[in-house]
């Protein structure tokens, strides 16, 4: 009788948007989510916070009918049905990543990470750091923990650490984890282990039951995007420093942390981007000054199986993974260009071109569509079979930082002075349009402009040149020598032919 | 019968000879730093270089449509490579080497991408040092006889072969300034980029020309365009900067096609084929700016002949 209760929290937690871009594998597709159409539904204004009023919220993650987001100083849970706040739990102040939400003992719990290390960006303007950071409703902290002047816990400590509470009483789950340096890669659960990233390199696996460190594992270079997980491997994305030019893809064995294989970027990229996969294949994009790629990685070898150029960098932020699904690999380009891909030989399948810049806001699918969310504010459905644009959003004038899924609703977070949360749900009386690709070839419209053009260029030109050769005389006083070569070129010919003749009998 | 027996035209001067002062074998360094010819030359005034050069190609209509032709051809054949624009940087698409090469290796990275673009580069050099081959021998024919003919296009083929070691020289021109502008620190390196682009149109703009009208070797024909270039007076230095800063300009002003797509709008034709106007005018103007003063371009300075070496031991 308790066994099927907790069966359905545990398929409630993982089948939902529970994590960035859906689940552990990053895989960006809610297939039962909202068709275009969209109206909006609601939203919810969220004051920029932090350090000179900087940071926004994370991007979403859905625990049953509550929105979590990840706040500078505190986790914001919005009801899904509303729009409106139901809670708030105060959290060291430290990067806004994304928490993650897992099922523990039945309930489901969110997990996190919080603290500057050191110091914040800016210490004074740290509202943490005159005041304990207390758990729901009000002063017991999760971590247990105040960030001193020093930007230490009060302990004497790092101030930085992977917590957990219980979404239903926002009572922690454990005493928080500390971690070795600031985490900004955001947390990935699978079933009740957590993974996370430290800036210097040291990946975590924690049991959430517990809290305790089953295994770390030191990479040595940066980590900026949150781990994936898929078939029992962890894909960790490991930035290129000084040193080591080559940004890298690194797999571990969820259960102990031991290295499966590792794959460096072949071309010239700089960064790598979260990793995204279903059970066989890990996609990844690479991203340099002159040229991206997506690259697919059998996970069980290790060996890349396709590579597929791309001639713009793609999202430099590095968190933004391919969206991958059954029928298709898809990734939009820091220019909103997104591109579908075969996900078996990465063949293209189609491209739209957006014209407008994307930054940060990974695309995702969403009912046979792929919908991309731009930095002019606006957000467009794509369809996933032809690549054609079917609906597109006003523009306002807050960028689009991330979107997520919950139920039939499509949960945007939108940065700069309108800052916070909109959903969208289906609307049935929208209108539907069909525009193709400014990248698909229009034979008639390009004969027809440059036929055009051509022509009132062509004509322009050879009038002015009459008027000019009225005016003008001869460009050079003496110009025998130009016969020179007539001459030359004729003297040859006849020779050839004067021979010719001879040869005749 | 032979046109060796035709008449002369009254006036006729024999072309500009080597044999008679050229001796000894020359290195093409000898030639670009051999000392200035005191005195200035009758090199024509920039403006007055390009009115002829805009008279030069306005009033033909082979390069006027030569040029519509290549534009339209180049961006079909990009379109058919997977090129996705923007269609602006067409705009230098017919720049001369080495505004023209930048604008190559722009594209075939673009299109190819890194390591596939090198290779692919050689296909856009030929392409390039064809395009300017005609227009050079067009333009030269337009301003010695007064129309382009056939013939243009044979002489062009003559050209081919420095057109092409013009490109490749501009091109690692670029890709020395590529290195070591970041070797100087950071904003160095487009002042140095810059620097390759006016160097190399100063030193090597008349290559072509000279290879369209003279029969030289290559180190000769390179020598003699930098000679013709440092002439006293002449200003090469300050239309060369003019030329690159104003394709720079255009290259980057806002503009109809600077968007990703590959369907420009007529008002991006009609500049990117107005651009390939001016390059070809440009080329019009270097071709007359050149044969106005090639009779006054000096001679390969020649090396001084080594001296025997000095016995040792012995007579002292």
């Amino acid at each position: 009788m308790t066994l099927v209760p907790a069966v359905f929290a545990i398929a409630q937690a993982q089948e939902g948007w529970t994590q960035f871009q859906g689940g552990p594998d990053h895989s960006g597709d809610a297939p039962g989510g909202p068709e275009p159409a969209y109206r909006m539904d609601w939203e919810l204004p969220i004051d920029l916070g932090g350090p000179d009023l900087q940071f926004g919220v994370s991007a979403p993650v859905v625990a049953g009918d509550t929105i979590v987001v990840v706040g500078p100083d505190q986790i914001i849970g919005v009801d899904a049905e509303s729009g409106s706040q139901a809670w708030t739990v105060d959290r060291d102040l430290g990067p806004p990543v994304s928490a993650a939400i897992a099922s523990v003992d039945g309930s489901d719990a969110v997990v996190y990470t919080e603290g500057f290390g050191d110091g914040p960006p800016d210490p004074d303007a740290s509202p943490s750091a005159s005041s304990p950071s207390p758990t729901a409703p009000a002063s017991a902290s999760p971590s247990g923990s105040a960030a001193g002047e020093d930007g230490a816990d009060g302990q004497g400590t790092f101030n930085s650490h992977l917590a957990a509470f219980d979404v239903r009483t926002r009572k922690p789950l454990f005493k928080p984890v500390p971690l070795d340096e600031v985490s900004r890669t955001g947390v990935t659960v699978d079933g009740t282990m957590a993974f996370v990233g430290a800036n210097g390199g040291r990946v975590y696996a924690i049991d959430l039951t517990d809290g305790s460190v089953v295994w770390n594992v030191e990479l040595g270079r940066p980590l900026t995007s949150p781990p994936t997980v898929a078939a029992d491997t962890v894909l960790v994305g490991v930035q290129s420093t000084q040193s080591s030019r080559l940004p890298t893809v690194v797999a571990l064995d969820a259960g102990d942390g031991e290295e499966a294989w590792r794959l460096d970027d072949q071309g010239a990229a700089a960064i790598v981007s979260t990793v995204a996969a279903n059970d066989t294949t890990a996609y990844v994009a690479f991203s340099g000054s002159q040229e991206a790629s997506i690259d697919a990685i059998d996970l069980a070898t290790g060996e890349r199986t396709w590579r597929s150029r791309l001639p713009r960098l793609l999202d430099p932020s590095a968190t933004a993974p391919p969206v991958v699904t059954d029928d298709a690999v898809y990734a939009t380009d820091a220019l909103g260009v997104t591109y579908a891909f075969d996900p078996d030989t990465g063949a293209r399948i189609w491209d739209f071109a957006l014209n407008q810049n994307v930054f940060r806001a990974a695309p995702i699918a969403v009912a046979d569509h792929v919908v991309v969310g731009t930095l002019d504010g606006d957000f467009v459905a794509l369809d996933a079979s032809s690549g054609e644009l079917v609906w597109r959003s006003e523009a306002t004038a807050a960028p689009v930082r991330a979107m997520a899924v919950a139920g039939e609703r499509l949960v945007l977070v939108r940065g700069g002075a309108d800052a916070g949360l909109q959903a969208y749900v289906h609307d049935p009386d929208g209108t539907l349009v069909s525009e193709p690709s400014p990248t698909t070839p229009d034979p008639g419209m390009l004969a027809l402009n440059v036929g055009i053009a051509g022509a009132v260029v062509i004509g322009l030109t050879l009038l002015l040149g009459r008027f000019l050769a009225k005016r003008m005389g001869p460009a050079l006083p003496d110009t025998a020598d130009s016969h020179e070569d007539e001459d030359e070129i004729s003297d040859d010919i006849d020779n050839h032919s004067d021979e010719d003749e001879r040869d005749q009998p | 019968m032979t046109n060796k027996n035709k008449k002369r035209p009254t006036g006729y001067r024999a072309p500009a000879s080597t044999k008679e002062t050229t001796p000894a074998r020359k290195g093409i360094l000898d030639s670009v730093f051999a000392p200035r010819v005191p005195g200035a030359s009758s090199m024509p005034k920039i403006p007055t270089s390009l009115y002829r050069g805009l008279a030069t190609v306005a009033s033909s209509p082979g390069i006027v449509c030569t040029v519509v032709l290549v534009v339209a051809l180049e961006w079909f054949a990009l379109v058919a490579f997977g090129s996705q624009g923007p269609f602006a940087i067409m705009v230098n698409q017919l720049g001369v080497p080495p505004v023209g090469s930048y604008s190559d290796l722009t594209l075939s990275i673009g299109v190819f991408g890194v390591q596939t673009g090198f290779i692919a580069l050689l296909g856009f050099i030929v392409v390039r040092a064809v395009v300017i081959a005609v227009l050079t021998s067009m333009a030269v024919d337009v301003l010695q006889t007064g129309k382009a003919s056939r013939w243009s296009l044979v002489r062009a083929l003559r050209i081919l072969p420095i057109a092409v070691s013009v490109n490749v020289g501009c091109l690692g021109l670029l890709v020395m300034a590529n290195f070591i502008g970041p070797l100087l620190g950071s904003g160095f390196g487009l002042l140095i980029l810059m620097a390759a682009l006016v160097g190399g149109i100063y030193l090597l703009g008349f290559a072509t020309t000279i290879a369209a009208t003279e029969r030289r070797g290559l180190a000769e024909t390179m020598g003699r365009s930098a000679r013709a270039a440092r002439m006293p007076g002449s200003g090469n230095l300050t239309f060369a900067a003019l030329y690159v800063l104003t394709s720079v300009a255009v290259l980057a002003i806002p503009k109809p096609g600077s968007l990703v797509g590959v369907n420009p709008s007529i008002g991006a034709w009609a500049i990117a084929l107005v651009a390939g106007l001016g390059h070809a005018i440009v080329i019009a103007a270097l071709a007359f700016r050149y044969l106005s003063v090639a009779a006054e371009v000096p001679d390969a300075p020649t090396r001084a002949p080594k001296r025997a070496p000095k016995p040792r031991g012995r007579g002292r």
